[in-house]
């Protein structure tokens, strides 16, 4: 039990790194700080950075515990970093956090309380989902082998090659690597810990669609995020964005699905009322660049996302700049989509060992 | 999507796709239903939720719901069993939600958002329950209708699967024992333990469990992980000597199976003793001829070939 409270209480943990990690780069410039914005833009900058240290480590065939050590300094250096750069901004956008919900006590009670229900009803329950074999699977074998995608996850055998599928898709490695630095098992950390920062994740991302559909009528925010979490009961079948939700949850495909399709939607809102804000396209550039270490079904998702959300700006704005700064945002995932290909077409294999 | 394929489908795939992905449930009505109030009824904000919604909805219509898309798209790589994800794009909790929410505030009672009243307060009360409701029948299925289950451990594993992990580490003599298992703790023991082996993956398994394993094809010359899934999947009981061939050849040590399955007696006739029982598993072993030589590779010369600057890394733990 002490263990599940544990994980539980790591949750904050991940919001913390996510927090610090964003303000490295939001908090500059003249502009208020948002800690959703920057709450957002830190879990993909995190998982860029991871990746960045992780395919160079597993290309070299280095064992895990020397990615571990790496990113350790990553998250310490990082985090110092983001600390340093949003001490004043962060208190006052934590005062004007909390000056705004103290004006609307009754609403953000209920959301906490709606996302405190849907993460305790989701969490507790325990489903049989195939896919865990894999992902839960690969950083319990990272872990017991000590190295980075050798091993077959479903029976534990060397493989000769990484399997391109994964290996720009480095989420599971970090749940490896944080649960080697953490001391905590696998399923605990996959299935409470990352589980729980995805629907907080997803309630927040809910929370700034819905202040960029209703700007600060807090009532049909709220509403808004309750029908949201209920819907995502009933629309039930194997491949809804709700059954990775509420099943799946601790796969990156679940992040895929409830935070980045919708992050760019919110990100498209944004633009709507600024094309030309340079942030918005940096933050739409960084989730192109992090999606694909959550899941390789990013790496088509997110330009096709992109393609149909960002790209009718130009007509809407009168604004052909759209189209250039969409296709730069684009590029990630088409690069790493041709690698697959020519990974299928037996052109492109990075072996295990060298040859 | 397993059993859809473009190829066979052709121009008819999506619409099979769709049907596959909503299954019965009408939350896509209710996304169109909900994007036409939000974008021409709801005079307040309409011109935004226009701005918003109809342009994807469009570039959608033209390109991922346009049956001749997926074929295009599939003779370049196959996405048969992916091309459903493209469905992930169209916002439909966000619109039906929103839109719900619109008409909650803004369609029940006082227009300018008061909450003095306490009729109108009970006539959102109302409105809202409806929508409720609504969501609920346009679902046609509730998460939990099997009922709700209580993860047994902090793992969210069965109680049993550490405690046949235990049994088996316990009375194997090497580090990574090979064992083969009934199809859920297949799928759920490496998970909990990876230094426990499988003699078969999950597409083997998958492929027993769709019907393409049988007596047949079990008794085929080299067909070893037809033979273990043949007994152990699907409780087919080939000859014994075939079965402890398959063991033999695959290097399964351990087989572990429900009790009340009936397949005990069958095991200790091919050869296997109980190695140890919890509440409703039997963990069988079996001595092989040949045992299976399995050690993780040693990389260290290979790490001296190629320096690196984080190498003084390595000799941390």
């Amino acid at each position: 039990m002490a263990m599940a409270a544990a994980a539980t209480g790591l949750i904050a943990l991940n919001f913390i790194l996510y927090f610090l990690f964003g303000s490295v780069l939001t908090a500059s410039g003249k502009r208020e700080m948002s800690l959703t914005r920057t709450v957002f833009a830190g879990l993909f900058f995190y998982y860029l950075l991871f990746t960045l240290c992780c395919i160079p480590v597993m290309l070299r065939w280095r064992p895990l515990h020397v990615l571990k050590y790496i990113w350790l300094a990553v998250l310490i250096i990082f985090s110092a970093v983001g600390a340093f750069r949003a001490r004043r901004r962060a208190i006052k956008a934590v005062r004007k956090a909390f000056g705004f919900a103290a004006s609307h006590k009754t609403e953000f009670i209920v959301i906490a309380v709606i996302t405190i229900v849907f993460a305790a009803t989701v969490l507790i329950n325990y489903q049989f989902t195939l896919d865990a074999s894999y992902y839960v699977g690969s950083a319990t074998t990272a872990i017991q082998t000590d190295t980075i995608n050798m091993y077959d996850p479903f029976t534990g055998d060397w493989l000769d090659h990484y399997e391109m599928r994964y290996f720009f898709a480095t989420f599971p490695m970090n749940d490896a690597v944080m649960c080697s630095l953490l001391g905590l098992h696998p399923l605990l950390w996959c299935k409470i810990t990352m589980a729980g920062t995805a629907i907080i994740m997803t309630v927040m991302v809910l929370y700034m669609l819905g202040r960029s559909l209703f700007d600060t009528d807090t009532i049909k925010i709220t509403l808004f995020i309750l029908f949201s979490v209920v819907a995502n009961f009933f629309m039930i079948t194997i491949y809804t964005t709700s059954a990775f939700l509420t099943t799946r949850t601790y796969e990156g495909k679940c992040l895929l699905a409830n935070v980045v399709l919708p992050g760019i939607l919110y990100i498209y809102t944004c633009l709507l009322r600024d094309n030309k804000e340079m942030r918005n396209w940096l933050l739409l550039m960084l989730v192109a660049l992090g999606a694909p270490v959550l899941s390789s079904s990013a790496n088509m998702l997110v330009p096709a996302m992109i393609g149909v959300t960002i790209i009718p700006l130009t007509l809407l704005k009168k604004d052909l700049t759209v189209i250039p700064r969409s296709l730069v945002c684009m590029i990630p995932g088409i690069t790493l989509t041709v690698i697959y290909i020519l990974y299928v077409k037996n052109i492109v294999v990075f072996y295990t060992y060298p040859r | 999507m397993q059993n859809l394929n473009i190829a066979e489908a052709g121009f008819g795939y999506i619409f099979k796709c769709i049907g596959l992905y909503y299954e019965g449930n009408i939350y896509f009505v209710l996304y169109l239903v909900s994007l036409v109030f939000l974008c021409f009824i709801d005079r307040k904000r309409s011109k935004r939720m226009r701005e918003i919604f109809i342009p994807q909805f469009i570039l959608m219509a033209i390109t991922v719901y346009n049956p001749v898309f997926p074929v295009i798209l599939n003779s370049f790589f196959d996405v048969n069993k992916e091309y459903y994800r493209f469905l992930w794009m169209s916002p439909v909790i966000v619109c039906i939600a929103a839109a719900a929410a619109v008409a909650v505030t803004e369609y029940a009672g006082d227009p300018e958002g008061g909450t003095a009243d306490k009729r109108k307060r009970g006539l959102r009360m109302a409105v809202a329950v409806v929508f409720m409701l609504c969501l609920l029948v346009a679902g046609g299925s509730f998460l939990y209708k099997g009922g709700y289950i209580v993860s047994p451990t902090v793992y969210h594993m069965p109680t049993e699967i550490p405690e046949v992990s235990r049994i088996i580490h316990e009375d194997a003599d090497e580090e990574y024992p090979r064992a083969m298992f009934e199809y859920d703790y297949n799928m759920l023991i490496r998970q909990y333990d990876a230094s426990i082996l499988l003699a078969c993956d999950r597409e083997a398994y998958l492929e027993a469990m769709a019907g393409n394993v049988s007596y047949d094809t079990a008794m085929e010359d080299g067909n070893y992980i037809h033979r273990l899934l043949a007994v152990v999947a699907l409780g087919i009981k080939i000859p014994e000597d075939r079965f402890r061939s398959a063991l033999e050849n695959t290097h399964t040590e351990y087989v572990v199976v429900s009790t009340a399955g009936g397949l005990v007696p069958y095991l200790k006739g091919a050869g296997l003793t109980v190695a140890g029982e919890t509440a409703n598993h039997t963990v069988m072993h079996y001595d092989p001829e040949e045992k299976e030589d399995f050690e993780l590779p040693d990389y260290s010369e290979v790490w001296r070939l190629t320096p690196q600057w984080y190498d003084f890394l390595l000799w941390l733990t």
